[in-house]
């Protein structure tokens, strides 16, 4: 009884540990060569952030999904927050690590107020926008881990160089999102950031 | 240990015999120089070398002749603009930024030299087939403020050696001592499968080259 039953689980755990083995990476890390430990800047959907932060390079989790149970991890997060007050809150969020530390997860976020009728046009207006944040129309907000980082609220600057949207269903999204920004939480500033996402209708949530 | 890696092994092998073969039969051998300038049909043209390459050519008749040439391309400055950005509000959201493409190359082929018109004349007329290796650097430059722009989708400097192939065609005139000619070839880029997302692609030459033949040996 035994010795069936073992080749018999063995049958059915190699299939499954192969599939879950089965790996796909949507991120494309192409190195800038003039500063390194993050990646150029571009617009083509290599679906990454990076940046320095205090110096140390700091990059998105690679957007990467496995066959079973099929599950994507993505980097990237737009949110819409619904408030009493007279305006709504935009929420981008990238989720990632610094470089050298797989294990330092963090976060980066981006917090605007916007309009309570803002829409996925308003979204794709941005493009070609430089914005300074100042604290009184937004502020970048950071998590991160295994980092002597104290002060979470920064003020900065973001350029998007493409914010495309379109929809895709009944509240269903998706776009593309790139640009550069930089920002200073006073005892530690974020340099050279760039980001470029292909926006799925899973990330956009409004 | 890939299939590609056998393929290369073996044809090395094969053009190595090949090489050995044909120069202990040769009656007579020439060394030629030549120059000349070639412009890449692989980005329409875009960018241009200069030529200086020498051959040794092995005949044994007037039909066939087995080449070995060494080339070298000296790169012509490709200079163009592309765009940086800023998210600093301090300066302007745009600035164009100088990009220099130094386009060189090295290439060791074997060749085939195949008479097809006047044989028994002073005018011959070849076809010509290479195989070799050939390596090719493009290098990228950027002039632009590096402390406070920054470049979108920038171009870098890309490097491939590998095998490749070209064919052309040839007339040739015969002097008493020596011989002149002029040779049209079209090569292909090196095999590979680029892995940086680059406006430009690997050089596929269109060669305009003319040379001198100088009788070394003859038995």
């Amino acid at each position: 009884m035994k010795n069936i039953f073992i080749p018999q689980l063995l049958s059915f755990l190699l299939p499954v540990c192969l599939l879950m083995s089965c790996y796909k990476n949507y991120t494309r890390y192409y190195p800038d060569t003039d500063n390194e430990g993050i990646a150029i800047f571009s617009n083509t959907g290599n679906n990454l952030l990076t940046c320095f932060i205090a110096g140390k390079a700091w990059q998105t989790n690679n957007r990467a999904t496995s066959l079973f149970p099929g599950r994507i991890n993505y980097e990237v997060f737009i949110t819409k927050q619904q408030t009493a007050s007279p305006m709504d809150t935009l929420y981008i969020t990238w989720t990632g690590h610094y470089s050298a530390d797989s294990n330092a997860a963090g976060t980066i976020r981006l917090i605007l107020p916007v309009a309570k009728n803002f829409s996925y046009k308003n979204l794709s207006a941005l493009q070609g926008q430089r914005l300074h944040v100042d604290t009184t129309n937004g502020f970048f907000y950071t998590e991160l881990n295994g980092s002597a980082t104290s002060a979470k609220k920064g003020i900065g600057n973001i350029y998007f160089n493409r914010a495309a949207f379109d929809s895709i269903g009944p509240s269903s999204y998706s776009g593309k999102m790139s640009g550069l920004f930089d920002a200073d939480f006073i005892s530690y500033k974020i340099t050279k950031g760039r980001f470029d996402h292909d926006i799925t209708a899973q990330q956009i949530n409004f | 240990m890939t299939l590609y890696y056998y393929m290369k092994k073996i044809l090395t092998l094969v053009l190595f015999v090949t090489l050995c073969a044909n120069c202990c039969k040769a009656q007579q051998i020439y060394a030629e120089p030549m120059i000349g300038y070639q412009l890449d049909l692989n980005n329409s043209g875009k960018f241009k070398q200069f030529n200086t390459g020498l051959q040794c050519s092995f005949t044994k008749g007037k039909g066939y002749e087995f080449i070995l040439q060494v080339q070298r391309s000296w790169p012509g400055s490709t200079v163009s603009a592309d765009s940086s950005f800023t998210a600093n509000p301090s300066f302007p959201l745009y600035a164009a930024a100088k990009k220099t493409i130094l386009p060189s190359a090295f290439s060791f082929a074997l060749g085939h030299r195949f008479a097809v018109a006047g044989r028994k004349t002073d005018n011959i007329f070849f076809l010509l087939f290479y195989t070799g290796l050939t390596s090719q650097h493009i290098a990228v430059s950027y002039d632009y403020d590096k402390n406070n722009y920054t470049v979108l989708n920038p171009d870098q400097t890309q490097h491939r050696t590998n095998l490749y192939i070209a064919g052309g065609a040839e007339y040739m005139h015969l002097f008493n001592k020596g011989r002149i000619f002029f040779q049209v070839t079209a090569s292909s880029p090196p095999y590979g499968k680029s892995t940086y997302p680059s406006s430009f692609h690997f050089m596929g030459p269109l060669a305009f080259n003319a040379g001198y033949s100088l009788s070394l040996k003859k038995n």
